[in-house]
């Protein structure tokens, strides 16, 4: 340390002040565009993330890769990832949950996870969902095909989730980042314990559409 | 005493190093009344800047230094400011045509409206296409969560059929009616898509301009002017 900083607390303060303050004002773009740490509440996620939550309330402190490819490369989202992503119905919270189709997939309704209630639109949205899709007795091929540019997600917990079954496939545009490792609690610290639990619902892996599933122009004139 | 230059407080690289001044003979009277005892050194000739033996001041990594903090600060800085507060952005496109130009309009983002906050029915908002990644659309909000609109565009062929936009999301319109995909195309837009609100548009020829809220309630003066 130099002798300024020794010898003067006010320069010592101030200089300490302001390190703290332009590191903490450089921590914004770097949570927006690279990596964030949060923490999980709830238990639509448990046994992967706050397992002990209904009992115990304990929350899992997770890092958040924000550095996400969204396109179909191999390096985007996969079946399987926990993602982060802005709730579809509640603007300003964000939600956690699984990826379980990606876009062109088939997803087979599972009918534990039907929304609660006989008449909440929720329930309501399932059960045209699942007739459309004929997955009991409708037209369809059986399964609901995720549109293009849209991912299915489901929570762990399939007793108490609200995920896709509740309000359809989600965007991609709302996605911000996958789950990378578990910080906290300290046990579980660097682990990905998301890995060894496998979605029970049934899906027929589609082949990826082009971007937009309609062709634009530029893609029309490219394929002749 | 040298007087070094800081950006907004930010320490210069003489404060952030760990370098330790070994020879030091001049202190500024105010701040340091008493020499140092511990000065060992016996140069006798009067060094104006701090040095080491281990670190030798050399202006190249001190300008590196520099330079790098001044970008990142203000690479830090433009980003809180156009993501956060303001930010303009070329649009192109003919979907909303008669408010905003086909190419060469600039539209200037208000971020305070992200995420459909203090939104209005017939403000200009952008938003992160639901469908394709990476893209960005302005359009016209034409219904907010619980508001009835109608699903496609009645008369040119599409459904007529009404329908509830569901919670959290918005309803928006193209004003080029017929050349414009909106959410008759993609449905209901979630509002946390939605970027910010267009406060002004610009363009070389016409300068700045207001934009005018498009959807006016229907009222039974006009009617009885003509």
């Amino acid at each position: 340390m130099p002798h300024s900083l020794i010898h003067n607390p006010t320069k010592f303060v101030y200089t300490t002040a302001t390190l703290t303050l332009w590191l903490t004002i450089a921590l914004i773009p770097l949570n927006d565009n690279l990596i964030e740490a949060s923490f999980v509440q709830g238990t639509s996620m448990s046994p992967s993330l706050c397992p002990s939550y209904h009992t115990t309330g304990r929350r899992d402190a997770v890092l958040w890769n924000k550095w996400v490819d969204h396109s179909n490369s191999p390096k985007g989202l996969k079946r399987g990832d926990i993602v982060l992503f802005r709730s579809p119905t509640r603007p300003d919270c964000n939600a956690v949950k699984r990826v379980v189709g990606l876009e062109g997939d088939r997803v087979f309704l599972d009918p534990r996870r039907r929304p609660e209630g006989d008449v909440s639109p929720e329930s309501r949205a399932w059960d045209a969902m699942a007739s459309q899709a004929g997955d009991f007795g409708g037209g369809g091929g059986g399964g609901v095909v995720v549109p293009p540019g849209h991912i299915w997600v489901e929570g762990d917990y399939w007793r108490k989730s609200q995920d896709s079954n509740a309000y359809g496939p989600v965007s991609k545009s709302l996605v911000l980042g996958k789950a990378m490792l578990v910080l906290w609690p300290w046990d579980r610290c660097g682990t990905r314990p998301w890995e060894r639990y496998r979605s029970a619902t049934r899906v027929v892996e589609g082949k990826a559409e082009r971007k937009g599933g309609e062709m634009g122009l530029v893609d029309a004139i490219r394929s002749g | 005493m040298l007087r070094r230059r800081c950006l907004f407080g930010l320490p210069s690289f003489e404060h952030a190093s760990l370098r330790v001044p070994l020879t030091r003979n001049i202190r500024r009277a105010s701040t340091q009344p008493k020499p140092q005892p511990t000065v060992t050194s016996t140069s006798t000739t009067p060094n104006t800047r701090p040095h080491s033996r281990f670190l030798p001041s050399s202006p190249r990594l001190s300008l590196t230094y520099s330079f790098t903090k001044y970008f990142l600060a203000s690479a830090i800085l433009l980003h809180i400011f156009f993501e956060y507060f303001f930010v303009l952005e070329l649009a192109w496109g003919i979907s909303m045509l008669p408010t905003i130009a086909a190419a060469n309009d600039w539209v200037l983002i208000s971020k305070l409206y992200r995420r459909g906050r203090n939104l209005h029915v017939g403000d200009v908002v952008s938003f992160k296409h639901p469908d394709k990644m990476g893209e960005y659309a302005v359009k016209r909000i034409v219904g907010l969560p619980g508001d009835f609109v109608v699903e496609g565009s009645p008369g040119k062929g599409g459904s007529s059929r009404m329908m509830q936009v569901p919670v959290g999301h918005c309803w928006v319109i193209g004003d080029n009616l017929t050349w414009s995909r909106d959410s008759r195309t993609f449905g209901a837009l979630p509002l946390a898509l939605v970027t910010g609100k267009v406060v002004r548009v610009f363009s070389f020829r016409q300068g700045w301009r207001k934009l005018n809220h498009g959807l006016q309630p229907a009222c039974a003066e006009s009617d009885a002017v003509d």
